[in-house]
């Protein structure tokens, strides 16, 4: 709307660096929306960590459960793995830092050998689990905007 | 061998025939046959390296590809009296031809108490997909190498992989979703020989009937109106 009656609704000769205002023409929603996308990234790593713990805590839960994962049950864990480009985030589920005396352990259960079939835990968690997780975030994410 | 029926059973099959009749060339034989096997071969069995072991991981209900719940109908081929055939095409979104696991044509089955009426209807097969383990056992580095290369190239290639089920001569997706070496020692050779595994990692689409066949007859002044009830006829026993 205009400011005065003879006067353009809009200014083009103030210079672009003064920011968005009402003046200016540039709408000042703009403004908001930027500062908005600037928090997404640590609100989107806030809220992946908590889902993440979470799904740790409770794996680790039912590892403890299980005869023969007990031993290794704390080591399952998933961390964050750079993408050789930097701007991309890939999670590796697993079991991490296993002391020597039990590192045959993960890959014995999960691909099982001539005596025990493969019990598969890392891998039948990821097709179960992932969509829940990826789900998760995204409610998780969207609360705390809320 | 005939096809077999059955989910799961179908898919076991066509799963072994697709790694069956693999053969690796070395200076000693030109035509080594790959045996296949589900699980590892108990102790009786002789095992002739090299040999692949096949074992279902799981099922998974695929949300991805779950339809909100619909009625799927069939034709059985001839239009009532008085009816035109095209008002009993086949070919809308929700026609179906086969029952999974079972046959190419489900017009072919008895349907739930009406055998003999001109419509059957189901509810919409439930999607799943079944994780497979393929691991390959091998004396030599070379028939290691050689297996690996025929199975990313020839029976499990990314982005293009398939299973063809025989019985409801359907093709399914057949995914490589993961693949590692998992080299191990011999404990029947006293942990003094190396054996190379590889191990695969497959996801293949499959089809869960959600409900039993029903008729459904067509509606008319007098005659008996054998239209299913849900409640009753559906549900599979």
């Amino acid at each position: 709307m205009a400011q005065y009656d003879d006067a353009p609704s809009y200014s083009f000769d103030l210079p672009v660096d003064r920011g968005p205002s009402l003046l200016s023409g540039t709408p000042a929603v703009l403004a908001y929306a930027f500062e908005f996308v600037k928090t997404l990234p640590s609100v989107f790593a806030q809220a992946a960590n908590e889902v993440l713990e979470e799904h740790v805590s409770e794996s680790r839960e039912r590892l403890e459960r299980d005869d023969d994962y007990q031993g290794i049950a704390k080591y399952y864990d998933v961390v964050q793995v750079e993408d050789g480009e930097g701007d991309g985030v890939e999670l590796d589920f697993g079991f991490f830092k296993v002391p020597p005396n039990l590192s045959h352990k993960p890959l014995e259960l999960e691909v099982g050998d001539a005596i025990k079939p493969p019990k598969a835990f890392v891998r039948r968690t990821i097709f179960k689990k992932l969509d829940d997780v990826v789900e998760d975030i995204g409610k998780k994410v969207n609360q705390h905007y809320a | 061998m005939p096809d077999r029926a059955g989910f799961l059973l179908a898919e076991d099959q066509a799963l072994k025939a697709k790694f069956s009749g693999i053969q690796l060339v070395d200076d000693r034989d030109t035509t080594r046959d790959v045996q296949v096997f589900f699980r590892y071969p108990e102790g009786e069995t002789e095992k002739k390296y090299p040999f692949i072991t096949l074992e279902m991981l799981d099922i998974n209900h695929a949300r991805a590809r779950q339809h909100s719940e619909q009625n799927i109908y069939n034709f059985r081929g001839t239009a009532p009296t008085g009816q035109p055939d095209d008002h009993y095409a086949t070919d809308d979104a929700k026609s179906f031809t086969y029952w999974p696991d079972t046959t190419t044509d489900v017009s072919t089955l008895v349907a739930n108490g009406a055998a003999s009426l001109p419509f059957v209807s189901a509810l919409e097969h439930v999607p799943v997909d079944l994780l497979y383990q393929v691991t390959t056992f091998t004396r030599s580095a070379l028939h290691d190498r050689a297996l690996q290369s025929h199975i990313l190239t020839k029976v499990a290639p990314f982005r293009r992989g398939y299973l063809a089920v025989g019985i409801d001569d359907s093709q399914r997706h057949m995914d490589l979703v993961d693949w590692r070496s998992a080299d191990m020692v011999d404990e029947e050779a006293g942990f003094k020989k190396r054996i190379f595994r590889k191990v695969y990692t497959l996801s293949i689409t499959a089809e869960i009937p959600a409900s039993n066949l029903a008729g459904i007859g067509q509606v008319t002044a007098q005659a008996e109106i054998a239209v299913k009830d849900k409640i009753t006829a559906d549900v599979l026993s």
